[in-house]
């Protein structure tokens, strides 16, 4: 605001409301003293009015379902591009591609491939094997470690058919515990 | 309008390939998991009740061949007194009570890729030292193998226990 009136600029972001508090409140008091500025401020109502009549008047003349139609009816007759088009498009946007980015992220990718075929094979011939009963499939039963808990205790195998055996604890129940950890 | 869209298009393309990666990635730790992770065993943990009197044998105990054989081969009678069906896995033991008030602890340690199963058995008593701290076994499928000895109502327990089926 200069000495004399509100500025152009000032005016406008006053009818805007666009002004805080204390600019706003010096506008004010500066138009209630103010009558040429007051005229400037009563122009830009009656100019912002016109124009708000203006469009109104502007948009009962248009046919807006005509319009829309046509708008829908353009976008329909638009070709949507082929897939070797798509799948050249993504070709070109990796090109841009960091190598920072890309590397570790397949390195990633090939490492989980990697895990999963390595496990489903390990998985599959495991299968295969009990499957076809191959002279890996082990069939007898064996003890690895037992802690009888201070009492006795004995371990037997069991011969069984076709030279396989099973296991069997046998905890001596008539023998109070012995104590032993 | 145009620069928006053609923007957030790029971005979509730029994160694309990496999105599909990590997708490729994961998919494969979920199938490598769920090939073994979760697994469990069908199992059964068969109690008997044996005696040295003259007896009956059970007829349902006919097609276990090791109950025929020493150390079994002394009892002359064999009543069968439960057959628990369980499922064996690595995550949490299964327990099964027995007919003394102990409880029979049996987990699934590690498949072996000859077919085997690395088991971990205990028996328990409530309130009391464990009777059967542990016991870990190389189980072969299907075929039962035993824990013996245990007194009860002047007879003894003869426990098989079954982890997965035989094959052939």
């Amino acid at each position: 605001m200069n000495l004399d009136h509100i500025e152009d600029d000032l005016l406008q972001r006053y009818f805007d409301g666009e002004l805080s508090n204390r600019p706003l409140q010096q506008v004010k008091e500066h138009l209630d003293k103010c009558h040429v500025c007051q005229k400037r401020q009563q122009s830009l109502v009656q100019l912002h009015s016109l124009l708000a009549q203006n469009a109104l008047n502007l948009a009962e003349q248009i046919d807006f379902n005509r319009l829309y139609g046509r708008i829908s009816s353009e976008i329909s007759r638009q070709k949507s591009a082929t897939f070797s088009e798509r799948l050249r498009a993504w070709w070109d946007s990796l090109q841009l591609w960091q190598p920072q980015v890309w590397a570790p992220v397949s390195a990633l990718a090939v490492a989980g491939v990697l895990i999963a075929v390595v496990s489903i094979s390990r998985h599959d011939k495991i299968a295969s094997d009990r499957a076809s009963g191959s002279p890996n499939t082990a069939s007898s039963s064996e003890i690895i470690r037992v802690d009888f808990g201070g009492k006795p205790g004995t371990v037997f195998e069991v011969a069984l058919a076709e030279g396989t055996r099973t296991a069997v604890v046998w905890i001596n129940d008539d023998v109070e515990d012995l104590g032993i950890q | 309008m145009n620069s928006i869209s053609s923007t957030r298009s790029s971005f979509y393309r730029n994160i694309s390939l990496p999105l599909l990666l990590i997708g490729a990635f994961f998919l494969s730790a979920f199938i490598t998991s769920s090939a073994y992770a979760g697994e469990s065993l069908a199992g059964e943990i068969l109690v008997i009740l044996a005696s040295e009197q003259a007896g009956n044998i059970d007829p349902s105990l006919a097609s276990i061949a090791a109950l025929r054989k020493p150390p079994f081969s002394a009892f002359r009678s064999m009543r069968v007194m439960s057959r628990s069906p369980v499922s064996v896995s690595s995550g949490q033991p299964v327990t099964v009570s027995l007919p003394n008030g102990r409880l029979l602890s049996l987990q699934l340690e590690a498949r072996l890729p000859d077919g085997r199963s690395k088991v971990r058995v205990s028996i328990k008593r409530p309130n009391e030292k464990d009777y059967l701290p542990l016991l870990e076994v190389i189980a072969s499928p299907g075929e039962p193998f035993f824990v013996a000895g245990q007194k009860y109502q002047n007879e003894t327990l003869v426990i098989g226990v079954t982890v997965g089926k035989k094959t052939s």
